[in-house]
């Protein structure tokens, strides 16, 4: 594959501000045992790019310190591999709360030393198994300057597209969108995942940070799409968003589905892989009671758990229940508590008897390190 | 980077493991999975890390090709150094001629070179065939207290099973005053482990003696180490009091992997400041379906459970359809257990495929264990009684509908 990878583990916008109030949100616990990056990084490989660069702006120590040398990736490579590229990493980078274009434009000196053709751009806020090399095939087919991908196919959520207006030819090319809702999305240029040519890539950013006619990012982007062949790729890969609480529980509870199991973890282009822990197997004890549900290795069940996610590592006493809810890793829920439309972050302490709920459009949720 | 290591441990994995057949059929015994997640060799090699031995020579003979994947470069243990780190030592052919192993004491002698290239004070002898969580930094403390030219750790066992093991008898101080091997009348119940510690001068001056004798058999319990206590030297045991079970037979490995279920498990697997490392697959979560029941079992992940599992453990990627009941098994990693079937106190072997309505084995109590060995397939309906063990398709034939 002639393309180079960039993921932006950024926080573009305070999106599940309370999941990310310590960690990037590449580094959100998903599914019992990942981390979103996991799946950007999964699908850059699965998609035989192997060069990898991944831009981190704050709070990135969780990220690095789980990816590491990308090892599990395939990406601790002598010819290319995995690139981490933080802030202040080269002259004249300024630490920038700004625009992708900004971020990008940091790390230029990158972005020059590669020599792959193209460049896959993708954000961190989603599951799903995507095929890139299908998206990069498109770009090449439809002679596109930009090639930006969507998904029909969201889960829990409306799909970007048409939250963001966008409006393409018969041919898909990208003719419009609506600036209001773009704005309020805050995603800027990139929507995400897209693949450009290098070359153009280096250029544009150097246009659009001088911007010599003194137009607005949106209206920069909007001549963008007038002038170039800017086109959209749908896809009917599967997609969770993970944007606030509420899609975070939805999103969770939605891999309880065969379908979606079936399209996350079983799909084409490969399978999602993750850093490994060498826990043990999955305990379960004499009265342990489970039902429809996702529960990792190194997790020890006594009590009750129906619908809900188990991560490794994370405990459910005896007469515990647990359900429509996520415990993340090494927490634990007390003998007798009772959990419904909960969201427990790592580490957290409920006590015995305890009992909490929220709703599915209002989890209940527990900082890392809480008890209650 | 220091020059030398203070001690090295030399793993014997070439062992053939003939009572564990079928699961030692086409794999090393140290090589077959264990306890849901594990293989058997990732003990020793976990103990010794968490014992800050992080030089291993592992040696190997028997049907090596899965062990040497699963080893790799030694990653899972941390044991991918620059200076010591893990090493597979296989047989080699030198310029006075190619050598199979010939016995335990054989196969450190023809390695002794990797050993003194890391000048280490110490040996460690260990075996591929023992499961077990011991810090061996204890037992080489107490070899340097003893000033010990050879330390041989010990468990207590019952007298009625002293004869299946090497017994030592012992004066007041430790010091081994008479070995057996296997003895008809044990007038002591300390058994050998399996695991050694030489001083590293000792050790090659008596295999080098062994090397020269043409009656040994060159095994450590019944060459080397009657001869050192013959010679009057500083033999010790260490008694060691933790969980160790020896796996190799079909019962003691089954009897092995129940002994990690329960609220409080013999075998405890989930102390994280001991843990077991491993070789890790990509699977995804394991999923619970809406019917599913699971009591007192250790499950891996990747799979999916629909039917009815108690007192079991049940391996990594493990399909298990509706209204089955797997009880008192063992069940390894990639099987298939259809819709209805029931298995009962029996070990199935990697890649098993158990058809909709066949029946193995009995309910715990009502007949001996049950064995089906790796890649068999079990016809729809087929009903292979307690106490047998399937080798091979040809050993199906038997049992009617049979299977592939």
């Amino acid at each position: 594959m002639d393309a180079a990878g960039i993921i932006l583990a950024d926080n573009i916008a305070d999106l599940s501000a309370q999941l990310t109030e310590q960690r990037t949100l590449a580094a959100l616990p998903f599914g019992g045992k990942y981390r979103l990056i996991d799946f950007s990084l999964s699908n850059m490989v699965n998609a035989d790019i192997q060069n990898v660069g991944v831009i981190l702006s704050q709070q990135y120590d969780s990220v690095m310190h789980h990816v590491q040398s990308g090892m599990e990736w395939d990406l601790d490579r002598k010819r290319g591999g995995l690139r981490y590229l933080t802030p202040l990493s080269s002259a004249g980078a300024t630490i920038t709360e700004g625009t992708r274009v900004e971020i990008l434009r940091n790390n230029l000196f990158y972005i020059r030393q590669l020599s792959e053709k193209y460049i896959v751009l993708t954000g961190t806020g989603y599951a799903g198994a995507l095929d890139f090399a299908a998206l990069v095939e498109h770009h090449i087919e439809k002679n596109a300057d930009i090639t930006c991908l969507f998904s029909r196919n969201v889960v829990n959520q409306t799909p970007l597209y048409k939250r963001i207006g966008l409006v393409t030819d018969r041919d898909d090319r990208i003719i419009s969108f609506d600036p209001f809702q773009f704005q309020a999305l805050s995603s800027e240029l990139t929507m995400n995942t897209c693949v450009i040519e290098r070359e153009y890539l280096m250029r544009m950013l150097d246009t659009l940070t001088r911007n010599p006619r003194g137009l607005t990012p949106l209206e920069a982007l909007q001549d963008l799409i007038d002038k170039r062949r800017v086109y959209a790729y749908f896809t009917d890969e599967m997609v969770i968003y993970l944007e606030d609480l509420s899609s975070y529980l939805s999103g969770s509870l939605a891999l309880l589905d065969y379908d979606v199991r079936r399209q996350l973890f079983h799909a084409e282009s490969g399978p999602v892989l993750t850093k490994t822990k060498d826990s043990p197997a999955t305990r379960y004890g004499k009265e342990a009671k489970v039902s429809n549900s996702i529960i990792a290795d190194g997790a020890v069940i006594e009590g009750e758990v129906r619908n809900s996610v188990i991560f490794r590592g994370a405990r459910v006493r005896k007469n515990a229940i647990v359900e429509n809810s996520v415990i993340m890793q090494d927490s634990t829920v007390g003998e007798g508590a009772h959990l419904n439309h909960a969201i427990l972050d790592k580490e957290v302490m409920i006590e015995d008897g305890r009992l909490l709920s929220g709703y599915l459009t209002h989890p209940f949720f527990c900082r890392k390190g809480e008890r209650i | 980077m220091s020059e030398r290591k203070q001690c090295v441990a030399m793993l014997l994995a070439g062992g053939q493991g003939s009572r564990l057949v079928p699961l030692t059929k086409s794999t090393a015994k140290p090589a077959v999975p264990f306890g849901g997640k594990y293989r058997i060799i990732d003990f020793p090699l976990s103990n010794c890390i968490n014992s800050g031995i992080d030089t291993v020579g592992v040696l190997t003979q028997y049907q090596p090709l899965e062990l040497n994947d699963y080893l790799g470069r030694g990653e899972p243990w941390d044991m991918n150094l620059k200076f010591g780190g893990l090493h597979i030592l296989p047989p080699y052919e030198g310029a006075e001629g190619a050598e199979w192993f010939l016995g335990t004491a054989n196969a450190i002698y023809q390695n002794l070179k990797f050993i003194h290239r890391y000048n280490p004070k110490y040996v460690l002898i260990l075996s591929g065939d023992h499961i077990y969580k011991m810090d061996y930094r204890i037992m080489l403390e107490e070899h340097i207290r003893n000033e010990a030219d050879c330390t041989i750790s010990v468990i207590d066992v019952p007298l009625e099973e002293a004869s299946r093991f090497g017994i030592m008898t012992t004066d007041r101080t430790g010091r081994i005053t008479e070995f057996n091997e296997k003895p008809e009348h044990p007038n002591s119940t300390l058994a050998s482990m399996g695991v050694y510690i030489f001083s590293t001068d000792k050790l090659t001056q008596y295999l080098a003696e062994d090397e020269l004798d043409p009656n040994s058999d060159s095994d450590f319990g019944k060459n080397v180490i009657p001869r050192m206590l013959n010679a009057g030297e500083r033999m010790f045991a260490y008694l060691y009091g933790g969980y160790w079970k020896d796996v190799g037979t079909l019962d003691s490995f089954w009897a092995a992997n129940m002994d990690a279920l329960g609220d409080l498990p013999e075998l405890f697997l989930n102390d994280p400041a001991w843990r077991i490392y491993y070789r890790h697959g990509n699977t995804h979560p394991e999923f619970m379906g809406p019917e599913a029941s699971l009591t007192n079992s250790i499950v891996g992940d990747g799979g999916a459970l629909y039917g009815s599992v108690s007192d079991s453990v049940i391996a990594s990627e493990v399909m298990i359809e509706e209204d089955t009941v797997i009880s008192d098994s063992v069940v390894m990693a990639n099987c298939r257990i259809g819709r209805g079937a029931r298995v009962e106190h029996a070990i199935l072997g990697e890649r098993v495929i158990i058809e909709p309505g066949a029946v193995i084995g009995a309910p715990l109590g009502d007949g001996e264990l049950t064995v089906i060995g790796p890649n068999l397939t079990i016809g729809e309906g087929t009903v292979i009684p307690p106490g047998t063990t399937v080798d091979s398709p040809e050993d199906l034939e038997a049992y009617g509908k049979g299977g592939r």
